[in-house]
């Protein structure tokens, strides 16, 4: 674990090697948060380091009032649904309410995997969901942010990150149920 | 399953409690045993798919931004100089007709505008060979 008082300083004054431990640092989460709302896999390095590149550019801005793993993952996602909005809008659904209607392209397992693979199956049924949805799961489940923090990175009241969390979860539990009876028979 | 169910086998599996099967009803206790498995599923990381060297392209992307913003600024006070020294001459030489008073000043102090010239030249680039070595020393 890096102490990010002593390194934030210096990254401010110019020592990029500090910013590189930070990067190895931040480069999970931020593939996390980015992976989850952007499809095409040769845009998600791009938008990996343009998120560095930010960060380092608003480093000075950066104030304690928040973890600064929450403050990364904000940018992350600003920039993430930003190039979503911008060049493939087919990401971003509208109405992401309707979540108990929601019916996935590709939700026969038997189609798509060849062993019995429950994180595989899983991770192809939230690549599926609404953006908010995936964002949520990914913040929550993989980075363990607390709903508070959530709301922070995404902007959503608490309520809704909540609510997107227990729906998400429910559908892929319902999905995942079939999953298995199917299995099983 | 009721919604209230799901909320509450949720709650449970939070709470990191996901042995805790005492009250619930078989049904709740198999839909337990599959929100398990989910939670399980969704803790799994994928391996990030970035390069190895990854932080290193950014610092790389950082220096080389940090460089050519440098080469501007640098550029455009050369151009600023030319320009403001250039003019001013030219305004000069068509303000005092034949150009005999302001020959006689470059006569006078030319020697100061060329020196401060280079010297101001001379800064710029000394700043440009300090910020290198100052980069190549952060790799």
């Amino acid at each position: 674990m890096i102490d990010e008082k002593e390194l934030l300083p210096r990254i401010l004054h110019g020592d990029l090697k500090a910013f590189e431990v930070l990067v190895k640092q931040y480069q999970g989460l931020v593939f996390h948060v980015v992976n989850r709302i952007i499809n095409t896999k040769e845009d998600k390095e791009d938008i990996c380091q343009e998120v560095f590149m930010k960060v380092h550019q608003h480093l000075h801005r950066f104030e304690y009032k928040s973890k600064l793993s929450t403050w990364i993952a904000r940018i992350a996602y600003v920039t993430a649904i930003n190039y979503c909005k911008k060049y493939s809008s087919d990401n971003i659904v509208a109405h992401p309410a309707d979540i108990e209607n929601y019916s996935f392209t590709e939700e026969n397992p038997g189609k798509l995997l060849d062993k019995k693979d429950v994180t595989e199956y899983i991770n192809r049924l939230i690549a599926q969901m609404p953006e908010q949805y995936r964002t949520v799961l990914t913040l929550f489940h993989l980075n363990e942010f607390s709903y508070q923090e959530i709301a922070e990175i995404t902007g959503m009241p608490e309520g809704t990150v909540k609510s997107y969390l227990f729906r998400g979860r429910k559908l892929l539990k319902e999905k995942l149920s079939v999953y298995l009876k199917n299995e099983l028979s | 399953m009721k919604e209230m169910d799901d909320k509450k086998l949720q709650e449970l599996l939070e709470k990191g409690l996901a042995g805790q099967k005492a009250g619930l009803s078989s049904e709740e206790a198999e839909e337990l045993e599959v929100y398990s498995m989910l939670f399980e599923a969704l803790g799994n990381e994928p391996v990030p798919d970035l390069p190895h060297d990854f932080a290193v392209k950014v610092t790389a992307k950082l220096r080389s931004r940090k460089q050519r913003m440098a080469e501007t600024r640098f550029n455009g006070i050369v151009v600023f100089c030319c320009l403001f020294f250039g003019g001013s001459s030219i305004a000069a030489i068509i303000h005092f007709g034949g150009g005999e008073v302001i020959f006689g000043f470059i006569s006078r102090y030319g020697t100061i505008f060329i020196l401060g010239t280079i010297l101001l030249l001379l800064i710029q680039y000394l700043d440009q060979k300090l910020v290198k070595q100052a980069l190549l020393k952060g790799r």
